[in-house]
C-alpha cells in the first residue's frame, strides 16, 4: 500500500499528525482483515480445475482396460469424494470463502463428469441438452447451500452453453425457452451478494457476465421474424446502459461496470451493422406484416425490453430538463422510430442511421472536448472511424469517395489528439 | 445451530439426487438391454483405396458403419432444410432386417425409434440422410491390427450379408452383435487372431 508507505513522510511534512496517521494504519488493517483473501480463492479455483482434469487424464489413460464395474466403481468414486468434501466444509469450514468456493466449483464439475461417465460407459443414448439440463438441475442448490459465487458464474455460463445448444439441436420443440428459467435461477445470489459485497471482485465479474450471456443469448428468441432481433437487441443494450448508470455503480471505476460498456458499445455496434442497406432487405416479406408479427416470440421480446427500458429511462431521467438528456438514452426510442420507417423506405431510414452515427461521435468529441478527456474524444473518433471502415465495404461509393473519407477521419485523429494535448498543456501552464 | 443442520439435511437431500440420476440411467439402460424390440440393420460398407482398404471406416475405437436404411425419399425439401434431428421409427421388412417405418418430427407412438440427425442430401434434394446414433460400434482398440483385415475382408465384402443386430426401445438402444456373413464380429476377430 504506497499510502501506507508514505504516512512517515506525510507526517513529518507536517501535513498530517500522528494520530490520523495512526488511524489510517488502523483503517486499512482493518479493511485487509475483512476482505476475503483473493490470492488463495484465484490460486484454489484454479488448482482445483487442475486437479479435477489431471484425474481425469490419468484415468482415461487406462481406461479401456477395466471392466464395467471397476469403471462404474471409478466414476461414483469421482463423485462421492467431493460430496464428502463438501459435507466437511459444510460442517468445519462454513465461514471460510475459500473452502466453500472450491468445494461447490469441485463438485460442480464431477456432477458433469460422472454423469458423462455413466453415459459413456453404458453406451447411453441421449441428446446434449439433456445432459446439460440434468448436470445444471444436479447442482443448482450448491449455489446457496455453500453461498458460492464463483459456481454461481460457472452456472450462468453453463446456461448460456444450453440455451444455445437447446435452440440448435434440442431434445424437443421450444425447449431453448427453459433457459430463462435456468438463467434466473442463480440471479437471487447475485443480487445478495449486491447488498453484502458490493466491491468483491466476485460480483464485478457478475456484472460482466449477465450482460455478456444475455448478448449471447438473446438470439433464442429468433424463430420466424429475425429482422425484430435489431430492435429487440437495442432495447436489450439500452436496458444495460441504464442499469450501468444507476446509483449503485456511480463512483466506481468503468472497468467495474460491464452493464455501460456492453450497453455502450453494443448500442453503437447494432446501429453500424444496420448502417448496411444489405441488412434491411428482409423487412419487405411476408412475415412482417404488422398482423403477422404480432403474435410471433420475437415481437413479445421486443416489447417486454421496450417496456423495461422506458420504465429505467423514466427512473433515470424523470424531472430532469431535457437539455441535459443525453443522446444515448433516447436511441433506442429513435431506432424504433427509424425501424418502422425502414419497413416503408429503407434508403432514408439508413441514411438518418448513419446520421445518428456520426451524431454520436460529434456528441462524444463535444463532451470530450468540454472536460478535456482524450479517452472520451478518441471514442468519438473511433466511432468515425468504424463508420469509415463500414461504408468502405459499400459497392456503391467510388474509391475516391472512400479514401478521401479515410483520410478525413485520420487527419481527424491527428488534429483533435494535438489540439486536446495543446489545450491541456495551456491549462496546466 | 439449527439452521446449519438444514442446511446439512438440504445438502444430503441434493448428494443423494446426484447419485441417484446416474444410478438410474444405469438401471434403465438394463431394462431397454432386456426389454428392447431386436432389429437387424443391413450395413453398406465398402472398400476405400486409402489407408490400407478402410478409408475412415475406423477410428479409434470405434467402427463407423454404414447402413442400407440410412435415407428416405422426400417431396419437398424446404420442410427439412431447417431441421437436424427427427424421431425415426422402424419396422421389419419380409426378409427379417429392419426397415425405415416413418421419420417425423414428433415423437411416434410406438417404442421403436431414435432421435437421428437428419439432412437434405447435397446431391439429390429428394433424398434425406439420415445418421443414426448407433452408427459407431465399439471394438477395444488393442485388437485394432486384427480389425483391420476383418473390415476389408469381411464387413466391406459386397457378397457377404452383414448386419448388426440392435435392441431398441425410445430413443436408447444396446448394440447386440455385428454379424458378418453369419459370424459375430467378436469371434471372428478371436478366429483372425489365431490364424495369425
Amino acid at each position: 500500500m504506497s499510502l501506507l508507505k508514505d504516512l512517515p513522510e506525510l507526517v513529518s511534512a507536517n501535513i498530517i499528525t500522528n494520530d490520523t496517521a495512526q488511524q489510517i494504519t488502523e483503517f486499512y488493517k482493518r479493511k485487509h482483515e475483512t476482505s476475503p483473501n483473493r490470492q488463495l480463492l484465484i490460486f484454489g479455483i484454479l488448482g482445483t480445475i487442475l486437479v479435477g482434469t489431471g484425474v481425469m487424464f490419468i484415468v482415461a489413460n487406462q481406461w479401456d482396460q477395466f471392466p464395467q464395474f471397476t469403471k462404474t466403481t471409478c466414476a461414483f468414486l469421482l463423485l462421492i469424494i467431493p460430496q464428502l468434501f463438501c459435507a466437511y466444509v459444510m460442517l468445519k469450514k462454513i465461514g471460510k470463502a475459500v473452502w466453500r468456493e472450491v468445494a461447490a466449483l469441485l463438485l460442480f464439475f464431477v456432477v458433469g463428469a460422472n454423469l458423462s461417465l455413466v453415459s459413456q460407459i453404458y453406451h447411453i443414448n441421449g441428446d446434449a441438452s439433456t445432459f446439460l439440463m440434468a448436470w445444471m438441475t444436479l447442482t443448482v442448490p450448491l449455489i446457496y447451500l455453500l453461498d458460492a459465487s464463483v459456481l454461481s458464474l460457472a452456472y450462468l455460463f453453463m446456461s448460456m452453453i444450453y440455451g444455445l445448444t437447446a435452440m440448435n439441436n434440442g431434445a424437443f420443440p421450444n425447449e431453448e425457452y427453459l433457459f430463462w428459467i435456468f438463467f434466473m435461477l442463480p440471479l437471487p445470489h447475485y443480487l445478495q451478494l449486491f447488498r453484502k459485497a458490493p466491491a468483491s471482485i466476485l460480483l464485478i465479474l457478475h456484472h460482466w457476465m449477465v450482460p455478456y450471456i444475455l448478448t449471447q443469448t438473446l438470439i433464442i428468441l429468433t424463430h420466424r421474424a429475425h429482422m425484430l432481433m435489431y430492435p429487440a437487441y437495442i432495447f436489450m443494450f439500452a436496458i444495460f446502459y441504464f442499469i450501468g448508470k444507476r446509483p449503485i455503480f456511480k463512483n466506481r471505476p468503468l472497468i467495474q461496470n460491464g452493464y455501460l460498456i456492453f450497453g455502450f458499445a453494443g448500442t453503437i455496434i447494432s446501429l453500424l451493422v444496420m448502417s448496411f442497406k444489405a441488412n434491411w432487405k428482409d423487412l419487405a416479406k411476408d412475415v412482417y406484416q404488422i398482423s403477422n408479427i404480432m403474435t410471433t416470440p420475437e415481437f413479445a421480446g421486443c416489447f417486454i425490453l421496450f417496456v423495461l427500458a422506458t420504465i429505467l429511462l423514466y427512473n433515470q431521467n424523470h424531472g430532469k430538463n431535457w437539455a441535459k438528456w443525453k443522446l444515448i438514452d433516447v436511441t433506442y426510442i429513435l431506432f424504433l422510430i427509424l425501424f418502422i420507417l425502414g419497413a416503408q423506405v429503407t434508403t432514408l431510414s439508413v441514411i438518418l442511421i448513419n446520421l445518428l452515427v456520426i451524431i454520436f461521435g460529434l456528441m462524444l468529441l463535444k463532451e470530450g472536448a468540454k472536460h478535456t478527456h482524450l479517452g472520451i474524444i478518441n471514442l468519438g473518433m473511433l466511432i468515425f472511424a468504424l463508420l469509415a471502415i463500414c461504408r468502405s465495404f459499400d459497392s456503391d461509393l467510388t474509391f475516391v469517395v472512400k479514401g478521401i473519407l479515410f483520410v478525413l477521419v485520420g487527419i481527424g485523429f491527428f488534429a483533435t489528439n494535438w489540439l486536446m494535448i495543446k489545450k491541456r498543456n495551456e491549462n496546466e501552464a | 445451530m439449527k439452521h446449519k443442520t438444514l442446511l446439512l439435511i438440504a445438502f444430503i437431500v441434493v448428494a443423494l439426487a446426484q447419485l441417484f440420476v446416474p444410478y438410474q440411467m444405469i438401471s434403465k439402460q438394463a431394462g431397454y438391454a432386456a426389454t428392447g424390440s431386436e432389429f437387424k440393420f443391413k450395413t453398406e460398407n465398402r472398400v476405400n483405396p486409402n489407408f490400407n482398404g478402410i478409408g475412415s471406416d475406423l477410428s479409434g475405437k470405434f467402427i463407423w458403419l454404414k447402413f442400407k436404411e440410412d435415407h428416405i425419399k422426400i417431396a419437398d425439401k424446404n420442410e427439412w432444410e431447417n431441421t437436424r434431428n427427427a424421431y425415426v421409427e422402424f419396422t421389419t421388412d419380409s426378409a427379417g432386417f429392419a426397415k425405415i417405418l416413418s421419420v417425423a418430427f414428433i415423437k411416434p407412438n410406438s417404442n421403436n425409434w431414435v432421435r437421428a440427425r437428419v439432412n437434405v442430401d447435397w446431391k439429390d434434394s429428394t433424398r434425406l440422410d439420415i445418421s443414426y446414433p448407433f452408427n459407431q460400434y465399439y471394438i477395444q482398440d488393442t485388437q485394432n491390427k486384427k480389425v483391420e483385415s476383418v473390415i476389408k475382408n469381411g464387413l466391406c465384402d459386397t457378397l457377404k450379408v452383414n448386419f448388426l443386430t440392435i435392441k431398441i426401445k425410445e430413443n436408447q438402444f444396446v448394440s447386440v452383435d455385428l454379424m458378418i456373413d453369419g459370424v459375430p464380429f467378436k469371434e471372428m476377430i478371436r478366429e483372425v487372431g489365431k490364424s495369425n
